[in-house]
Parts: C-alpha cells; structure tokens; sequence
C-alpha cells in the first residue's frame, strides 16, 4: 500500500520526524518531474513515431516501382534476320 | 569521303572520333573550331562546297544548314525536324533525327517488321532523359538499363512508340515485333552509354549520307526513308543487338 505521494507507508514508519519532511519535500519534485519527463517522453515518442511514419511515406513515394517481371534473358543477336 | 562536322556537345565530339575511325575518310572538318588533336585529317572548314555533307549536333541547326544549303551540300542534323524549319539545298536532301528515338530505335524495327508479316503490330520503345515514370508501358531494357516504364508518343497503324525517362548516362531502344508468322514475336534491343548510342546515331547518319544512294534524294528525310542502309551502316560502326528469349 502506498500513501498520496506514492510511497510505502513502511518507509515512513521507520523515519524519524526530520526525515519526513524531507521525504514530502523529495516526493514534491520528484513526481511532478516524472510526470513531465512522461509528458516529454510520450512527446517525444510521437515525435520519433510521426518522423519514421513520414520517412516511410516520402520512401515508398519516391520507390521505383518496376514493371513486371519476365521470365527470360537478353542474347546476342549474332544472326540479322534477313526479310 | 570528305565530312564537315559542326560540334556544339559532347555527341558531336564522339561522332567525330567515330568517323575518324573510318578507313573512308579523307578530311575531317571543324565548322567555326580549330582542331586540338593531331591528325592530317581534322582542320578548320575553310569552304564548306568543298565537303561531301555537313554534320551537326546543334539543337537549333537553322544556321549552318542554310550555309549547307548555300555550298549545295546534304546535311544531318542530330536533333529531329528543327523548330526553326530546315533549308536544304537544290539539289541536295536534308536527313533529320540522327539520334538513337528517331534513328536506330525505327530502323531496328523496319527490319524486323519486314520479316514479320503483314499488319504484325510493333512497339518502339527508347529511353530519354528525365524521371522514371510509375506507370504505363512496360518496358525491359538489357543491362545496364533494365525495366522502365513508357509513355506512349505516336501511334501509326499498327506502330506504336514509346519514350522511357530514365536518369544517369545510360540509353537504349527496344523494339518488339508481335508476328503474325513464325516465329510469335521477336524483341531487339540495343543498350549502351547515352552519348555513345547518340553519336554512333549522328556518325552514321553522316556515313549514310555520303552513299551514292542519297544522292537521289531531296528535301527533308527521316531514317525511315533510308532505314535499311542505316542499320547496315551502323551496325558496320559497332552497334550491339541483343535478343530476348523466353525461357
């Protein structure tokens, strides 16, 4: 079981009176940060996700897309048919 | 054989050496250059009457086809019919579109359409400079060229050609020949570096034009006019023909 702040109350049990408003001072910073470092996270995720989303666009726009393939092979044509 | 070439790039530059490479040949001249290499038979044109035919790789060639026309002279332009018009000599024809689209694409195909049989539909493809298309004809080139796609350009009863964009200094032309005899069809092609398939294309012409043959002749022709002596010709130059087989 954890408190509003997100820690266990065993760790505040054991803790002498100074130390807690440490703890509370700790807690204050620490989760707001790492709900922005989330945010900015996440942020950043989409980020990276909508670049790859439109690098793979802009590649298969600009793909050569070839004509179909056809079983056989270019000689040379040693010989001129003659009409 | 006395060839006075007009060099504007570097397609005029490699007809040139290919025509120094004729045995045939008596005097190259440089229209309005000096010659740099050293060979007794590149000069500077002094007189243009004293030539066999002009030869130039100008994209607009209007004016030293009418000095061509002024000292009676054949010509060949590189470029297809001139914009500007082309003026020919009295007595002497002008051959345009000495070039792999309008040139060795076509005579390939008037000769195999001949062994072909009557009516059999043909497919002239050739490849052109620009960005490759995503769709249209599909079109397989030999190596290094390979698979393109085409936009078609002209059709004329039963012949169609097609123009393939492609990027980077390689070329080619393929002509397939759905026959109505044995056997079904038949596809040539010929690849190879882009400037090098042009200026073969303008050599030959020069050489073509040159045959006591062409001297008949009047007014503006197209290699389809002379397209068998053509290919002979540049065959004779040494271009490569490949031919697709099924497996």
């Amino acid at each position: 079981m954890r408190d509003s702040a997100g820690f266990s109350p065993d760790f505040a049990r054991g803790a002498s009176s100074d130390v807690r408003p440490r703890t509370t001072t700790i807690a204050a910073f620490v989760i707001p940060g790492a709900i922005v470092g989330w945010v900015r996270q996440r942020t950043l995720g989409l980020v990276v996700v909508a670049a790859a989303v439109a690098a793979a666009v802009v590649a298969l726009l600009g793909r050569r897309v070839q004509p179909p393939e056809v079983s056989g092979t270019w000689h040379p044509a040693t010989q001129r048919r003659r009409p | 054989m006395r060839i006075a070439l007009d060099q504007r790039s570097e397609v005029g530059t490699r007809a040139g050496r290919i025509l120094l490479a004729e045995r045939t040949l008596e005097l190259l001249g440089l229209v309005d250059q000096n010659p740099s290499d050293e060979d007794d038979r590149l000069v500077r044109v002094l007189d243009l009457s004293a030539y066999d035919v002009l030869v130039t790789d100008a994209e607009d060639p209007s004016d030293v086809l009418a000095a061509a026309a002024e000292a009676g002279i054949p010509a060949v332009t590189w470029v297809d019919r001139p914009a500007a018009g082309v003026q020919a000599a009295v007595d002497a024809a002008v051959l345009v579109g000495a070039n792999l689209g309008s040139a060795i694409a076509p005579s390939l195909a008037a000769h195999e359409a001949a062994g072909a049989g009557e009516g059999s539909p043909i497919d002239i493809v050739w490849t052109e400079p620009g960005r490759p298309l995503r769709r249209g004809h599909p079109s397989r080139f030999p190596d290094p060229v390979g698979p393109l796609w085409a936009a078609e350009r002209a059709r004329s009863g039963v012949v169609r050609r097609f123009a393939a964009p492609t990027q980077g200094e390689w070329a080619g032309a393929v002509v397939h020949v759905a026959a109505t005899e044995h056997p079904r069809e038949r596809i040539v092609a010929v690849a190879d570096h882009a400037a090098h398939l042009e200026a073969l294309a303008l050599a030959a012409g020069a050489l073509v034009a040159v045959d006591p043959a062409f001297e008949e002749l009047r007014g503006v022709i197209t290699v389809d006019d002379v397209a068998e002596t053509f290919l002979d010709v540049v065959l004779g130059l040494g271009l490569e023909v490949a031919e697709w087989r099924s497996d």
